[in-house]
C-alpha cells in the first residue's frame, strides 16, 4: 500500500483529481444547442447514409416528447439542453496514429493509456491490449487493428462502422437499447457522436483485451457515446472501458448506451473503471453520468458479464443489464460505487430471466464517504417460462462518517415456481477495531482505511483484468484520501 | 531504559472512569516482564495505552519509549518505533489476504516492502515454527480463524515484525498447551539483548515456558508488588487475596 | 371519539366503574362489533379511541366486521398505550365488501404492545396503520392474511430510541387473489434492534408483495435491523413481488435484509416420500412447516386464531 504513496503526492499536487488537466487542442466545436438542424450537421460531419439520420431524427422526434424521470435517488438542477454542445472535435483529423496531434497523444500518455503499438511491441509498456481512443465526440486512434482484422475481429470506431460494415450496425443498432428506451438513451440516439464498434466472428476467441478510453476535454460539451459489440456463436471478447475528464466547475453530460449481443455459446466479459471528475469537495462541478448498458444473451449459453468500479462523477445512473434470453445463458453484475464529498451514486443492475435455466449473480459493494450518497437499485425478474432460473444477489454497503448515505433497493420479481432467487444486504462500517488494529501494525490511518476499503471490495475488483484490478485497489484508496480524520 | 512509565494515570475517554492510577514501571532491553493481576485491575487497559488504543485519555504521566514521549503519538506511529501489541482479540479483516497484509505492514515498518519471493519463504518458515500450514497466508486475515489460530497469527506478525518492545496480551488465553508450548517457542526464540517482552497474562503457566525477569502484580490500576518468578508461583498458589 | 361513558353502555351487567372498562376488554366480552358509535357499515368515517392508561394491563380483541358487498367502510381507531402499560391487540376480519380503516397507535415510554392481524375477509381489506414507538417501547406484531381479493397491510413505524420491534408476516395467496404487506420503519434515535421477517407462499396465478424498508436516520447510531422475506411457489403464474429496502445515514449500524424465493426443495419432498407420505401431505406438511413457524412464540390467543386460517388455506389448497 505504501506504493501508492508516490500516486497520492501527485494527486495532491493536482489538488486531488489526478486526470484533472485539459489539453490544449484546436477543436471543431459546434454551437450550443439542439435541434433537428444540430443532429443533420452530425450527421453530415460524420458524412452518415440517410437510414442513420432518419433514425437519429425519430429518435429526437421521441425525445422531445418525453420527460425526464426522477425515481433515482438524486438530485440535480435541471439540465439546459440548448446550453450544452453536441459536438467536439480535434481540428486534425488523424488518418493514422501518426498523424495524431501529438498533443493528444501526450494526454493518452500522461493518462498511462498506450497508444503507440510500436512502444507496446517494444515492452516500453508491458501491457498489450488493443486501445479506441475517444476524445471529447470522435475516435482519434485505435491500436492493433490489423492484427485483430488477421482473425476477423473488426475493433474500430463507430463512425469508421458506420461507413465500412453498414449491414451489420443496421442489424444491431439499437437492438438492445431501443432509441426511445429511456430519456437520456433517447437523447443519446439522436446525437450520438462516436464510441467503439466490436465485431467477433464465429468461434473467434479474441486474441488479446479490447479497451476504450473516453475522455472529455472541451468545455460545455456533453459526450454522447455509442458503444456496440457483437459476439457471434462461440466467440469470446474481454472489453475493458476507462473515463477521465479536465476539472470543470460546470456539470458536464455524459450521456452513453452499450449494446452487447452475444449468440449461442458467446462470452462477453465488459468492464468499466469510470473516473469522471467528480466534482470538489462542495460539489461544484463534476459530470453526470447517465448512461444505459445493456446486454442481450440472445443465444443458448451465452454469457455477458458486467464489472464496474465507480469511483468518479458528480452524479451516477447507470444499470448494465442483462436480458437472459438463450436457454442455459448467464448475466452477471459486479459492482463497486464510491460516493465521498457530495457525489450521489443510483446505480445497479437488471436481470430478466426469459429462457429456461438461466442463471445471474449480483454482487454490489457500495461505499459512501463525507456527503456522499450511494444506492444500489436492482431488478430480478424471472418469468414464467424460466424454469430451472436462479438468481443470487449480495449487496453491501460501507459507510464511512455519520453524513453520508447508503441505499439498497432490490426489486424481486418471481412468476416461476421452478427457480430461486436469493437475496442478501449488509450494511457495515469500518471498525474502530479494524482500523487500531492496522495501526497498531504500523499502517498509517489512510493505508489501513484503503486496505480495508479494499478487502471489502475484494470479489468484484478480482474480477477485473488484472492490470485494472491493480489500478482500481490504487484508485479507491486515492479517491478515500482525507476522508478518514 | 527501553521503556519507561512514570506516573502513569489514564482515564476512560466516554465515561471519565479512571481505570490506571499511577503506573511506574522500568523495562531494560533484553529484559521480559510479566503483569499480572485480577480481572478489572486494568491489565489490558495497560497494554492497549502503550499502542495507543484511542478512547483512552492520559491525565497525567509519561510514556517514555526509546528516549521518547510517546504519550501522544498516533499508533502507527508507536508501531513503526518498535512497539508491537499482540492483541487479546485479534481483528477480523474480510477480504485482506493474509501474506499480502503481512508484506504491506512489514513494508510500513521498513519504510520499503519486501521482496516477494524472499518474503514468502521467511513467512513460510516463521509459519512452519508455529505449526500453521502455509495456506493461512491466502487466507482473509483472522477470518473464519479459531481463537488459536488467531493468537498463533499474532506471533506470526511479531516474529516477522520483529520489535524492540513486544506486548503480549492475554496471548495464552485460550490455547491448548500444545499451542503455548509453540507460541512460547516463538517468544524465546526471539529473546534477544535488544528486544524485550511485555507479557499480561492470568496465569502462571505461561511463565513456566517463558522465564521472565521480573513479575508486577497490577490492581486496582496500580502495581501493588514486583519480584521475580517466584511472585508468580505464589500468585498461582495463594490468589490475589494476601496483596 | 368514544370515551368511557359510551364505553359502558356495552360492558357486561353489573359492571359500572367507569375507569375499568379494560376489564371487559381483558374478559373477551367487548367486541367492537357490538359497538355502533365506534363502527359503522356505511362509507362514513367514524372514529374511536382505546387509551390504556400508564403502567396498566390490558387485552383487546377485536372483530372487523366488512360492511357487505358492494359496500366501503372506512373507520379510524386510535389506541394509546401510555407511559409502561402493556397491550395485547388481536384483530380479526371477517365479511364482505371493502374494508379501508386507519388505525393509529401510539406507544409511550417503555409502552409493550403485543399487536396480531389475522385477516381472512372475502371482499377487500386496504388499511394504514400508523405506530409511534416512544422511547424503550417495545411491539410484536404477528399479521397472518389469506382469502380477501385484494388486501394491503400498510405499516408506518416510527421510532425514537432503544425501542424494540419484532414483526413476523404471512400471506397465504390463492389464485386471483393480491395480498400484500408493506412496512416502513423509521428510525430517529440511537439504539433500537428491528427484526421483520415475512414468509408468502402463493399457489399457481397468486400474487404476493412484500415492501419493506429500514429509514435509519443520522441519529440512529447503534441500530440494529433486519428483514427477511422468504416466498414459496407452488404453481406458474404466480407472481411473488418482493422489495426489501435500506436507506441509511448513520454509520455505526448493523442493518441486513435477505430474500429468497423459490419452490419446494424436491430433495426434501423425495426425503419424505421416500418415508411413505404421499406427495400432497408431503408438500402440506412442508408448507405448513414453512407458514407456522413465524406463529410460535406468540400468546396464545395469537396462535388460536392464526392457526385454522393456516389450516383452512391448506386444505383449500389439496381440494
Amino acid at each position: 500500500m505504501p506504493a501508492t504513496r508516490d500516486t497520492l503526492k501527485t494527486i495532491e499536487d493536482l489538488g486531488g483529481y489526478k486526470y484533472g488537466f485539459a489539453t490544449d487542442v484546436a477543436s471543431d466545436v459546434a454551437p450550443a444547442g439542439l435541434s433537428e438542424d444540430t443532429i443533420r450537421f452530425i450527421s453530415a460531419k460524420k458524412e452518415e447514409p440517410q437510414w442513420l439520420l432518419d433514425w437519429r431524427l425519430k429518435a429526437y422526434a421521441r425525445w422531445q416528447k418525453m420527460a425526464e424521470k426522477h425515481w433515482a435517488k438524486v438530485s440535480h438542477p435541471p439540465i439546459d439542453y440548448q446550453a450544452i454542445s453536441y459536438y467536439a472535435a480535434p481540428k486534425k483529423g488523424p488518418d493514422s496514429l501518426d498523424d495524431v496531434d501529438p498533443e493528444i497523444l501526450k494526454t493518452y500518455e500522461k493518462l498511462g493509456i498506450p497508444l503507440r503499438e510500436r512502444e507496446v511491441l517494444a515492452g516500453v509498456t508491458n501491457s498489450r491490449y488493443a486501445v479506441d481512443a475517444v476524445f471529447d465526440s470522435v475516435s482519434v486512434a485505435t491500436t492493433f487493428r490489423e492484427e485483430l482484422a488477421k482473425v476477423g475481429v473488426i475493433f474500430c470506431s463507430m463512425s469508421e462502422a458506420v461507413k465500412n460494415h453498414p449491414g451489420l450496425v443496421q442489424k444491431y443498432l439499437g437492438s438492445v437499447v431501443p432509441a426511445g428506451d429511456n430519456y437520456y438513451a433517447a437523447l443519446n440516439s439522436a446525437v450520438f457522436t462516436d464510441g467503439s464498434f466490436v465485431f467477433i466472428p464465429r468461434g473467434v476467441k479474441c486474441p488479446m483485451e479490447l479497451s476504450t478510453y473516453f475522455r472529455i476535454n472541451e468545455r460545455n460539451t456533453g459526450q454522447f457515446e455509442r458503444t456496440l459489440i457483437i459476439a457471434e456463436e462461440g466467440a469470446q471478447v474481454s472489453y475493458l472501458e476507462g473515463c477521465t475528464a479536465p476539472m470543470r466547475d460546470e456539470n458536464q453530460l455524459h450521456a452513453a448506451v452499450v449494446e452487447l449481443v452475444a449468440l449461442d455459446s458467446a462470452d462477453i466479459k465488459y468492464s468499466t473503471v469510470q473516473n469522471w471528475y467528480p466534482g470538489d469537495a462542495d460539489g461544484k462541478g463534476g459530470i453526470y453520468n447517465f448512461v444505459t448498458k445493456r446486454g442481450a444473451c440472445r443465444g443458448k449459453n451465452s454469457k455477458i458479464s458486467w464489472t464496474q468500479v465507480e469511483t468518479g462523477s458528480a452524479i451516477t445512473w447507470k444499470y448494465p443489464s442483462c436480458i437472459l434470453e438463450g436457454d442455459g445463458s448467464t448475466g452477471e453484475f459486479y459492482s463497486v460505487a464510491l460516493t465521498r464529498h457530495k457525489q450521489q451514486a443510483d446505480t445497479g443492475t437488471k436481470m430478466i430471466h426469459i429462457g429456461k435455466n438461466t442463471k445471474s449473480i449480483i454482487i454490489s459493494k457500495g461505499i459512501s464517504a463525507d456527503h456522499g450518497d450511494n444506492t444500489y437499485r436492482g431488478l430480478v425478474k424471472i418469468l414464467p417460462k424460466a424454469t430451472g432460473a436462479r438468481n443470487y444477489t449480495q449487496c453491501d454497503s460501507l459507510l464511512i462518517g455519520d453524513q453520508c448515505g447508503a441505499h439498497t433497493v432490490p426489486y424481486i420479481e418471481v412468476r416461476n415456481a421452478q427457480s430461486t432467487a436469493e437475496h442478501e444486504a449488509t450494511t457495515s462500517r469500518i471498525s474502530d477495531e479494524q482500523l487500531f488494529y492496522c495501526r497498531q501494525r504500523g499502517l498509517t490511518a489512510e493505508d489501513a482505511v484503503a486496505m480495508i476499503v479494499n478487502g471489502f471490495a475484494k470479489e468484484v475488483l478480482q474480477k477485473l483484468p488484472l492490470e485494472f484490478a491493480v489500478e482500481a485497489q490504487k484508485l479507491l484508496g486515492i479517491s478515500l484520501e482525507g476522508s478518514v480524520g | 531504559m527501553l521503556l519507561k512509565i512514570d506516573n502513569l494515570h489514564v482515564k476512560l475517554a466516554e465515561t471519565g472512569k479512571n481505570i490506571l492510577n499511577g503506573i511506574n514501571l522500568e523495562v531494560k532491553p533484553g529484559e521480559v516482564h510479566a503483569v499480572m493481576g485480577p480481572n478489572g485491575a486494568g491489565k489490558s487497559t495497560l497494554a492497549q495505552v502503550l499502542a495507543g488504543r484511542e478512547g483512552y485519555d492520559v491525565t497525567e504521566g509519561d510514556i517514555i519509549f526509546d528516549g521518547e514521549n510517546i504519550a501522544e503519538k498516533e499508533a502507527d506511529e508507536r508501531a513503526r518505533s518498535g512497539i508491537f501489541l499482540a492483541f487479546q482479540y485479534p481483528v477480523e479483516l474480510p477480504g485482506v489476504n493474509t501474506a499480502q497484509f503481512l508484506r504491506t505492514v512489514v513494508g510500513a515498518q521498513r519504510g520499503k516492502a519486501p521482496n516477494a519471493a524472499e518474503f514468502l519463504k521467511q513467512a513460510k518458515q516463521v509459519l512452519d515454527n508455529l505449526n500453521m500450514p502455509h495456506d493461512f497466508l491466502q487466507r482473509f486475515v483472522n477470518v473464519g480463524f479459531s481463537g488459536g489460530e488467531k493468537k498463533r497469527l499474532e506471533m506470526v506478525q511479531m516474529a516477522l515484525l520483529q520489535p524492540k518492545l513486544a506486548v503480549l496480551d492475554e496471548t495464552d488465553s485460550g490455547l491448548d498447551v500444545d499451542a503455548m508450548k509453540l507460541v512460547a517457542g516463538t517468544v524465546n526464540s526471539l529473546r534477544s539483548a535488544d528486544r524485550s517482552f511485555l507479557m499480561i497474562t492470568h496465569y502462571e503457566r505461561l511463565l513456566e515456558l517463558i522465564k521472565p525477569d521480573v513479575v508486577h502484580v497490577l490492581s486496582g490500576g496500580r502495581i501493588v508488588k514486583s519480584g521475580g518468578p517466584e511472585l508468580a508461583k505464589k500468585i498461582e498458589l495463594e490468589g490475589y487475596s494476601w496483596l | 371519539m368514544l370515551n368511557a361513558a359510551d364505553l359502558e353502555k356495552f360492558l357486561p351487567q353489573g359492571e359500572t366503574a367507569l375507569h375499568t372498562p379494560l376489564r371487559a376488554v381483558r374478559d373477551g366480552t367487548w367486541k367492537m362489533a357490538e359497538a355502533p358509535p365506534l363502527l359503522s357499515t356505511s362509507v362514513k368515517c367514524e372514529s374511536g379511541s382505546f387509551v390504556v392508561p400508564a403502567g396498566k394491563k390490558a387485552e383487546l380483541n377485536i372483530e372487523w366486521p366488512l360492511p357487505g358487498g358492494g359496500k366501503v367502510a372506512a373507520r379510524q381507531l386510535h389506541i394509546a398505550v401510555e407511559d409502561g402499560a402493556e397491550l395485547t391487540l388481536l384483530e380479526l376480519f371477517k365479511g364482505q365488501g371493502w374494508a379501508a380503516d386507519n388505525i393509529t397507535i401510539t406507544l409511550g415510554t417503555g409502552a409493550k404492545l403485543t399487536h396480531a392481524v389475522v385477516q381472512h375477509a372475502e371482499g377487500i381489506v386496504t388499511r394504514t396503520e400508523n405506530i409511534s414507538m416512544g422511547d424503550n417501547a417495545h411491539y410484536g406484531r404477528l399479521a397472518v392474511q389469506s382469502s380477501s381479493r385484494l388486501a394491503r397491510l400498510d405499516v408506518a413505524l416510527t421510532l425514537q430510541s432503544n425501542a424494540t420491534v419484532s414483526a413476523a408476516g404471512v400471506n397465504l395467496c390463492n389464485a386471483n387473489q393480491v395480498l400484500d404487506q408493506t412496512m416502513l420503519l423509521t428510525l430517529n434515535g440511537p439504539g433500537n434492534r428491528c427484526s421483520v421477517q415475512q414468509r408468502n407462499v402463493l399457489a399457481a396465478g397468486a400474487h404476493s408483495v412484500f415492501q419493506g424498508k429500514y429509514y435509519v436516520g443520522q441519529k440512529a447510531q447503534k441500530t440494529d435491523g433486519y428483514m427477511l422475506v422468504n416466498n414459496l411457489l407452488l404453481g406458474d403464474n404466480a407472481l411473488a413481488f418482493g422489495k426489501p429496502e435500506l436507506e441509511i445515514y448513520a454509520d455505526d449500524v448493523k442493518c441486513s435484509h435477505g430474500a429468497s424465493t423459490g419452490g419446494l426443495n424436491p430433495e426434501q419432498l423425495f426425503y419424505m416420500k421416500a418415508r411413505g407420505i404421499g406427495e400432497a401431505a408431503a408438500k402440506q406438511l412442508m408448507v405448513a412447516g414453512f407458514a407456522e413457524e413465524l406463529l410460535a412464540d406468540w400468546p396464545v390467543d395469537f396462535i388460536a386464531a392464526a392457526q385454522p386460517v393456516v389450516h383452512t388455506w391448506l386444505e383449500s389448497l389439496s381440494a
